[in-house]
């Protein structure tokens, strides 16, 4: 079986908090729907193969990678033999499509290859959420990050996609510049800075909600994964959880290697799951402890700020 | 057992190597005592009822967060209650945790809060402020936590442990090992009343227990530097267990590594790398100390082919890099190959070893993280000295773990 993923990529604006509207390049899912940050959030099953059409609206080309999952890429070159895409491009106005199998479960990013240093920044990346064979959405005793024996079974889940946002990198290309001198003023988990993170999931641009809200006793499955250029510490207050996989690759297999920490850096790209059981009532901060990250264009509060609720 | 532990913020200078002398907020151990950086070294016991009480006498309300530690409760004088995150006007978070406000608040909200805890599990921790987190734990609000386990006891080899008995954690030393970074004209500006900016944010010195190198060298407690009480000299004997603490108390990332030898980590965060019957401890050489983030470490020196009985002493001759501290002018070889043995060194060369000791940097390898405002040497950066069997004493490397704030 074959299931079939269709992608826009186009521009549209992101709302940060405290200033104006802010020109972004995004994903959508369909034809009529605007570009979002980060772009749709796709569940498909372990072993399922993907056929992915990517639809370009963009000003210039673009394409599609997947990090972490096993494909051949199609490098292109420009007519002087320059490398200029890490995979098959979709041409302004045009559509490109890609073949892959979700071969393991796992958070995924799905990011633009074209000139990624610019339009990742400008918002081209998402998550693919791979589900462990057995998962059945509508029976949580079957809910785990990666299958029986993995000891990633959960209540709760939520993905946290860390970014980025440089706003002078962000109108200067969406004015055809290039850009130097990479500074983000603003960090963000699902496409928003704090206090919005918090805010639940919308329609709007930014759609995903980073606040989380458990009862106490319940396993809670932080799956975080840094679509950024920096290093990101997120650190849990208040909770210690465990390390159930990185770069979703499962930690317990034939031995549990499993290990338990409170802070947590990611490199770009990279992702950890970690596993913990909500604590008692109340509110519990999860920030990024590069205290630079939670600030607002150098307002404090802000940046990489959410709020676990035990009610 | 009851452990109370009084804190006052307090803002102060601090000294470096370069003859800056830099504005910090920090925390003192006594209400007529300096701010100290880091904060001071916090020692208890797994089971204790930890009591911290924290007076604020900054110009903003402060705040502890114990990251690691559950349950931890406030208590602002109207009865214990669990730790919350304080929002403002409008449902916007104003500090992470219970704070202590600054005195003369119209609000008058108490200056003074006790916060206590239960620490479950053994190990290295780091504490901070939770209030105007981007500026106050940059400026100094941040200090190492270390718990014993429930079964430790100094007098027993297998009970002097990290993380108890049977964990592969014993130690015959110890050192706590916190990082940091200051960018002094943040810090000037938070001095002067004006705007911190952290987007402006260039660290210029990194700190290592508060001092930057040279000074790291230093005895702890050296009279000139009031503020940084804490020395980062490692000195060990062949053989010996060396428990390494390293804390990120800033917000980079550090990769120390000693020279030529390679440490095992047992612990990171305060939690003992083990699943049941897995010992799941690993080797490392460089150790990203990330922030917030902790370490702990069994190091043994056994030397360049030492084996005590078939090989006691190390022959091949270190790297020269590794002897000299500056120019070469000042060297801390022996001008021996053999370890307790003094040699001639070179006319003009000023000897700073003691007794035949065998001395490697410790540092970070981010190499700018060993200049003080660009000049090497400077920052973090250490020494380890591997003194004579026997010659050394027990006192060097033992924390005492009867005071809950030793210094």
């Amino acid at each position: 079986m074959v299931t079939n993923i269709d992608l826009w990529a186009k521009s549209g604006s992101i709302i940060l908090p405290g200033r104006d509207p802010l020109p972004f390049w995004g994903f959508s899912g369909s034809a009529g729907a605007g570009a979002q940050l980060p772009g749709p959030r796709y569940d498909v099953m372990e072993g399922e193969s993907l056929h992915i059409t990517l639809s370009n609206q963009l000003p210039g080309t673009t394409s599609l990678v997947l990090s972490g999952v096993e494909f051949t890429p199609q490098p292109v070159k420009d007519g002087q033999g320059r490398f200029v895409s890490y995979n098959t491009e979709a041409a302004p106005g045009g559509s490109a499509a890609y073949d892959i199998v979700a071969a393991r479960p796992g958070v995924f990013l799905y990011q633009s290859g074209t000139a990624p240093e610019t339009q990742v920044q400008m918002g081209l990346y998402g998550v693919i959420v791979v589900r462990p064979l057995g998962y059945d959405p509508g029976n949580p005793s079957t809910w785990s990050g990666y299958g029986p024996g993995t000891g990633t079974e959960f209540d709760v889940e939520k993905v946290l996609v860390i970014g980025e946002v440089d706003t002078a990198w962000h109108e200067e290309i969406a004015g055809g510049g290039t850009p130097s001198d990479y500074d983000p003023g603003y960090f963000t988990l699902n496409g928003r800075s704090y206090p919005a993170t918090v805010d639940p999931d919308d329609a709007s641009s930014q759609p995903y909600g980073s606040g989380m809200a458990a009862a106490p006793g319940q396993r809670i499955l932080l799956r975080i994964i840094n679509a950024g250029f920096l290093n990101h510490t997120l650190s849990l207050d208040g909770v210690t959880a465990r390390v159930v996989a990185g770069d979703s690759w499962p930690l317990k297999t034939s031995i549990d290697t499993t290990y338990r920490k409170n802070t947590i850096t990611l490199g770009s790209g990279q992702s950890y799951d970690l596993l913990f059981t909500a604590p008692a009532t109340g509110k519990y901060v999860i920030y990024d402890r590069d205290l630079n990250h939670v600030v607002n264009a150098n307002q404090f509060p802000g940046g990489i700020i959410t709020i676990l609720e035990v009610t | 057992m009851l452990r109370n532990v009084d804190l006052w913020t307090r803002d102060g200078f601090f000294s470096t190597p370069d003859g800056s002398s830099i504005y910090f907020w920090g925390l003192a151990s006594r209400e007529d005592g300096k701010a100290q950086l880091p904060g001071p070294l916090i020692v208890v016991q797994q089971g204790d009822t930890v009591r911290i009480n924290l007076t604020n006498t900054l110009p903003e309300a402060t705040s502890l967060l114990f990251p690691g530690q559950e349950g931890v409760t406030v208590d602002d004088g109207t009865g214990p209650r669990p730790v919350q995150p304080r929002f403002g006007p409008g449902g916007v978070l104003t500090s992470f945790t219970d704070y202590a406000d600054y005195p003369d608040n119209p609000m008058a909200n108490p200056t003074r809060v006790t916060y206590a805890f239960t620490p479950e599990n053994p190990g290295t921790y780091l504490y901070w402020s939770g209030t105007n987190v981007h500026r106050q734990v940059l400026m100094g609000l941040h200090g190492c936590l270390i718990v014993r386990p429930a079964d430790y006891d100094e007098s027993v080899p297998a009970r002097r442990t990290a993380y108890g008995e049977g964990t592969g954690t014993e130690f015959d030393r110890e050192y706590v090992l916190v990082l940091a970074e200051v960018d002094p004209e943040l810090n000037y500006n938070v001095e002067h009343g004006f705007p911190y900016r952290v987007r402006d944010y260039k660290p210029r010195y990194w700190t290592m227990n508060g001092r930057c190198a040279v000074d790291t060298m230093l005895p702890s407690g050296v009279g000139y530097l009031p503020t940084q009480p804490y020395g980062s000299m490692i000195t060990a004997e062949p053989g010996e267990k060396v428990l390494f603490r390293y804390a990120g108390g800033g917000i980079e990332n550090h990769p120390l590594h000693p020279h030529g030898n390679h440490t095992r980590i047992v612990g990171l965060d305060g939690r003992l790398l083990r699943n049941g019957a897995t010992d799941l401890s690993y080797k490392r050489f460089t150790v990203l100390v990330g922030p917030g983030q902790t370490y702990d470490q069994i190091f043994i020196w056994t030397g360049l082919g030492f084996d005590p009985v078939t090989h006691p002493i190390p022959t091949v001759l270190p790297q020269l890099q590794n002897l000299a501290v500056g120019h070469a002018g000042n060297t801390l070889w022996s001008g021996s190959a053999y370890l307790g043995l003094k040699g001639d060194l070179p006319v003009g060369v000023a000897d700073l070893n003691d007794m035949g000791e065998y001395y490697f940097m410790l540092h970070s390898h981010e190499e700018v993280q060993i200049t003080n405002w660009g000049k090497y040497p400077g920052g973090l950066m250490t020494m380890v000295a591997v003194f004579p069997s026997g010659r050394l004493g027990e006192r060097h490397g033992r924390i005492p773990y009867t005071e809950s704030v030793p210094v």
